[in-house]
């Protein structure tokens, strides 16, 4: 027991003083802007909740400087608890007299060290995530759920605004999931599930950003009936919570032959939560298990804007084509095929039906966007060895600048659209992996 | 009849990332890309060698990037919207350096866009994302912002995507995101057209040599061709089947160059109205196109984009 406290409370400590008032305002006004911009889809996004995280952080940190403060009068330790029966506040104490006594301590602790690392990161943690922290200890997940209840209460706060949810917010498909024939949607269960989860006949995972997209996808059958094989389908919806994170990861790491393939939008967001999959987010790069460094971004790019805009051209004129090295003998179009491909591209000029065609969206970028991705750009341009992943990423955020557009998925009615580009995309993809 | 050009040259990976923009003096091509540095390779030598890196110009990189014709004066815009300018050393090197500093008129950053110089480098003109223009004079050692305009409060999403201005540096033309064109006395601060729109983000503008015409290009995958006497509309070019991201005038005015977002460079012929040569090297992105100064007998273009590299093409002698 007593080994068991001194780790925790240093761990606490530790991260006290490493994220101690200054450091947090910083990474609140920064990092964890990312989560509140990103999320307006999702319902339990934290856009939702704490208007007064600041205040919940300075209240967990005011509870561990008067312990602090005890240490040094040598008083015993105490933690303030209000009972959601009676209303009325208790101290839990260490020294304790009874064991009990010590883990409730202990898991006190335990608990808002996460909330506190939750908060101050901007992340969003389950109230499964803190049972695996540290199961011996806790003994039961209802144990952990009653005392964040309480947690919450002594607080005068609710559960979400300590960054705590119930359950992940990812949902995932295939047949590894519910049913026999998995097609049922369940949401992301524990990393720690990942074992017990047959893999084998799992040719490929999508990930996708958007919970619309994902629910067409799923209609669809699309992870049953793809050219590419039996696959899972997951989304997050949106920026990607702990729990999501960390079951992709031991999936990966459990499976690493299977290919992962990110779907988002071709946005700041969309390159965002990409690289939140990827690399995890800044507040939270000393969390180890959480990324997916192998993910493979399938889309959208900038090179599908070309391809939606050659879609779009006539099929009929073509034009004297000089390819590659060729060139030296290229002669030009002549003044007759002009008139031609202008005749026909009347037709086919791009009109805003045609633009939804295969389920996107072409939209100016926000000053909001246009922020977002300089901001971004500076983060990867900071690094000082960019991998070949963060100059894409770079790339792709320079030419979304340049274009000022940006390029959503959107939920469509025609979704075989989508299923058609995804073959197509995977075939292409898999064959060059 | 149609032209022909032959590839004259390509310098593979001039860049590691893709070049955003490329400006022209009589010996040398200058270009921006999405690394930190600024190239100048020489067009008077063999093979078009390297003989410039200006490094750590723009951190985040650089998408705009122009040259007065004079070649003494370039300026360019970064990626967190920071603008510098440089000019040929005096010592003779011909080396580029730093020039004067041009605060950025109380823009926030990332707000400088497209940009623009006069013949002597004297006139500087910048677009910003609230479509504003701002002009600054230019003279050794110190920037003075001499006009200021906007496009007007009825205008919505006016990014400012494209600017130009006169040879004798008393017009400047925008090109707007909303596909609206205005052409702007530098003198007076006036609008002294507003062009009729393309109706979809206009990526280039550019003034005739003479200052006679305006041609505006961009999603519309046209070319409209504008006289400058009374602001009509006088010709459309199409042809094109991509977003038009850059378009340059030849030296005499007889030639329009073009090049879009599927690779494709074209030549324009104003006299004919038509196009008279179409050139491919590459499927990916071009995203700037420029006329190299006449230096000797044959015409000579330089195409730019996402394929990193630098493609030099001369008029082929003895075409009919």
């Amino acid at each position: 027991m007593d080994h068991r406290r001194s780790s925790t409370t240093s761990s606490f400590d530790a991260s006290v003083s490493r994220h101690g008032r200054a450091s947090s305002q910083t990474l609140l006004s920064e990092d964890s802007q990312a989560l509140f911009e990103g999320s307006g889809e999702s319902a339990q996004s934290p856009n939702d909740l704490g208007q007064g995280r600041g205040s919940i952080i300075d209240r967990i940190e005011d509870i561990v400087e008067s312990m602090v403060d005890s240490l040094g009068e040598n008083q015993p330790l105490t933690l303030p608890l209000r009972s959601r029966r009676s209303g009325n506040e208790y101290a839990v104490s260490f020294p304790s007299t009874t064991a009990n006594g010590v883990k409730k301590f202990t898991s006190l602790l335990q608990i808002l060290f996460l909330c506190h690392e939750a908060l101050v990161s901007g992340t969003i943690i389950t109230k499964r995530n803190i049972y695996y922290q540290n199961p011996e200890l806790f003994g039961s997940q209802d144990y952990v759920n009653k005392l964040v209840d309480d947690v919450a209460f002594t607080l005068g706060v609710g559960r979400n605004e300590l960054n705590i949810v119930a359950a992940s917010k990812g949902l995932v498909v295939g047949q590894p999931f519910g049913t026999e024939h998995g097609d049922e949607v369940v949401v992301v269960p524990p990393a720690e599930a990942v074992v017990d989860l047959d893999l084998r006949p799992i040719e490929w995972i999508l990930v996708v950003e958007k919970e619309a997209t994902f629910r067409s996808l799923v209609s669809l059958r699309y992870h049953e009936v793809s050219r590419s094989g039996r696959g899972i389908l997951m989304t997050a919806k949106g920026y990607p919570d702990l729990a999501s994170r960390q079951f992709l990861h031991r999936i990966h790491s459990t499976w690493p032959q299977i290919p992962i393939y990110a779907l988002v939008d071709f946005d700041p967001d969309g390159v965002s939560i990409l690289r939140t999959y990827k690399h995890g987010s800044q507040g939270m790069r000393h969390e180890e298990r959480i990324t997916v460094p192998g993910l493979l971004w399938l889309g959208v790019k900038n090179s599908d804007l070309l391809e939606l805009q050659m879609r779009l051209r006539p099929a009929a004129p073509s034009e004297p084509s000089n390819g590659g090295g060729e060139s030296q003998s290229t002669l030009a179009s002549s003044q007759s095929s002009n008139a031609r491909s202008s005749e026909t591209l009347a037709r086919y000029l791009p009109n805003s039906t045609r633009r939804h065609e295969a389920g996107w969206k072409l939209l100016s970028l926000s000053c909001r966007d246009r922020a977002k991705a300089i901001r971004l750009l500076s983060t990867l341009s900071d690094q000082y060895h960019q991998d070949a992943d963060e100059m894409e990423l770079a790339s792709e955020l320079q030419l979304m600048l340049m274009l000022n557009m940006k390029f959503e998925i959107q939920a469509v009615d025609r979704a075989e659209n989508m299923a058609y580009w995804l073959d197509e995309r995977l075939s292409r993809i898999s064959a060059w992996v | 009849m149609s032209k022909q050009y032959l590839t004259a040259h390509t310098v593979d990976n001039a860049h590691i990332a893709n070049i955003f923009a490329i400006a022209a003096t009589k010996t040398a091509v200058l270009s921006a890309s999405g690394s930190s540095c600024i190239n100048v390779h020489a067009t008077n030598k063999e093979a078009y060698p390297l003989v410039q890196s200006i490094s750590n110009a723009h951190k985040l990189g650089c998408h705009h990037l122009a040259v007065s014709r004079d070649g003494k004066v370039a300026a360019s815009i970064g990626f967190a919207g920071e603008l510098k300018t440089w000019k040929v050393s005096d010592t003779g090197s011909g080396d580029w350096e730093p020039y004067v500093d041009v605060a950025n008129g109380g823009e926030t950053n990332g707000e400088a866009w497209a940009l623009a110089l006069s013949e002597d480098g004297s006139v500087l003109a910048t677009t910003t994302h609230s479509g504003r223009v701002n002009v600054w004079r230019l003279r050794d050692g110190s920037s003075q912002l001499a006009q200021q305009f906007e496009p007007g409060s009825m205008v919505t999403s006016a990014f400012g995507m494209s600017i130009d201005i006169s040879h004798d540096g008393k017009y400047t033309a925008t090109g707007h995101e909303n596909g609206a064109v205005y052409i702007y006395n530098n003198e007076t601060g006036r609008i002294v057209y507003q062009l009729p729109g393309l109706a979809k983000p206009v990526r280039a503008v550019a003034f005739s040599p003479a200052g006679t015409k305006l041609a505006a290009a961009g999603d519309s995958m046209t070319i409209e061709l504008y006289d400058l006497q009374f602001g009509e509309h006088v010709a459309q070019f199409t042809g094109h089947a991509a977003w038009i991201m850059s378009i340059d005038w030849s030296d005499t005015g007889e030639y329009l160059l073009s090049g879009a977002y599927d690779g494709k460079a074209k030549v324009w012929s104003i006299d004919k109205q038509a196009c008279v040569a179409t050139h491919s090297e590459t499927e990916q992105a071009l995203l700037s196109v420029k006329w190299l100064p006449k230096t000797g007998m044959n015409e000579m273009f330089c195409t730019a984009g996402a394929n990193k590299s630098l493609t030099f093409y001369r008029e082929a002698t003895g075409t009919a």
